[in-house]
């Protein structure tokens, strides 16, 4: 049975629970996919959508990607940083 | 390089790898300096008889890296044009603090085919990790930006959509650490490797990306299998606008008893030829971790190769790495360590 994926899969799942108020549904309801095409492949807008609604996913889109990032170490190919690393065993 | 690889060119190491391939990469890499790796390796196929090998190198240290492209001579011996400057390119931009393709990444890794080494030693596959706390939007965009600049042959229309669903139908624990084109094959696809999904989480991601050949009951029993004896199995896929048909499981094992476990079950299914069965598991035997030792030697995983109309095929990884990044990479425990 497939699980659902915690991941955002529409353009709502990007935003904090308090700015989602602000954006139409026409925008929130946008999934991951189509979202990317438009902002960076150009692809057409849906039917329906208006200006504001293209500026508005461009906005949400610059707010996602500028959103605080915290600090990882770089990790090595087959793990993840040292944090998480599930080797039960360590040289160190 | 080329001092470390002919130092760890063992007897045991000789039995599954060829004195010619050893040759061709101490050639290659004698001017190539060690500092620009700490964890470099061999891909060997368990289901052909004959010795043979793919190398593989990461670049984890981005100022090393850029020094050794300064230098303008040793990489040369390694990766040709014009793939040789759109990597000095990237490069750089891996040392600029305020380059944002540069800061995202993580590492990279040069991979060699042995069908190719004899013949055109210079055309590595390229894979690069993306660093893990990225937003994914950005990890598509990067990715875009890098394999543009290093390939001039495009990718399917809708790739990199694809690769939005692909990192967006993952659940909170799956993450794709690495992101690649197998440049040497000339393959118009991305080639992601897909970490710690949960466990028997394979079947279930798999089936929300819509890849055809689910239900093969080859596929799912081997599957059932690797979840079975291995401690961790991870999933590489091809992609253009939709998943390819090749996939790959990556099983890592926490001790060596348990990866010679499954190489016995490998050798019972004939996925693990009598020529390769022997000398590998000579070779675990021996893998020791000495107080005194630089650098390590240690098994990596076997992976599983499926594809709906060939069935499985099984490759080892072998890999030597630096101490001091040992326990951020090496998973399993040899038989005894002193």
């Amino acid at each position: 049975m497939a699980t659902t994926p915690s991941k955002p899969q529409i353009v709502g799942d990007l935003l904090p629970t308090d700015l989602k108020s602000k954006y139409p549904p026409e925008v929130l309801n946008l999934t991951i996919e189509e979202a990317y095409a438009i902002n960076q492949e150009g692809a057409q807008l849906p039917a329906g959508f208006s200006l504001q609604d293209s500026n508005d996913l461009e906005d949400i889109y610059e707010k996602y990607l500028k959103a605080p990032k915290s600090n990882s170490p770089t990790a090595a190919y087959w793990n993840k940083p040292a944090g998480t690393n599930k080797a039960i065993w360590s040289t160190k | 390089m080329a001092e470390a690889i002919r130092a760890q060119y063992t007897p045991s190491l000789a039995d599954l790898i060829p004195a010619e391939t050893i040759q061709i990469l101490e050639r290659i890499t004698q001017y190539v300096p060690q500092q620009i790796t700490s964890l470099w390796g061999y891909e060997l196929p368990l289901y052909k008889s004959e010795k043979l090998s793919d190398f593989l190198v990461c670049l984890h240290q981005p100022n090393k890296l850029w020094q050794a492209f300064e230098s303008d001579t040793s990489l040369r011996q390694i990766i040709a044009e014009p793939l040789y400057g759109r990597l000095r390119t990237l490069a750089h931009r891996w040392t600029d603090d305020i380059d944002k393709v540069g800061q995202l990444i993580s590492n990279m890794w040069l991979e060699y085919d042995y069908e190719t080494l004899p013949t055109d030693p210079l055309r590595p596959n390229f894979f690069f990790g993306p660093k893990s706390d990225r937003h994914f939007l950005e990890v598509v965009w990067a990715s875009r930006q890098i394999f543009e600049l290093l390939s001039s042959e495009g990718l399917p229309e809708g790739t990199y959509r694809f690769l939005v669903t692909c990192i967006s139908q993952l659940g909170d624990e799956g993450w794709v650490a690495q992101i690649g084109r197998m440049l040497a094959r000339r393959e118009n696809s991305l080639r992601l490797f897909i970490q710690q999904l949960p466990p028997n989480g394979i079947v279930p991601y798999l089936t929300r990306l819509a890849y055809p050949h689910i239900d093969n009951p080859t596929l799912r029993e081997q599957l059932e299998r690797c979840y079975e004896l291995a401690d961790t199995v991870d999933l590489d896929i091809d992609i253009t606008n939709q998943i390819g048909d090749q996939l790959g499981f990556e099983c890592y094992f926490n001790t060596t008893e348990k990866a010679l476990l499954f190489l016995d079950h490998l050798a019972q299914r004939g996925l693990c030829v009598s020529e390769k069965y022997q000398p590998l598991r000579t070779h675990l035997l021996q893998i020791r971790l000495l107080p005194d030792q630089k650098l390590l030697h240690g098994f990596s995983h076997i992976k599983l190769g499926f594809h709906p109309a060939r069935g499985f095929v099984s490759k080892v990884y072998l890999g030597y790495v630096e101490r001091d990044i040992a326990s951020y990479v090496v998973r399993t425990k040899p038989l005894s360590d002193l």
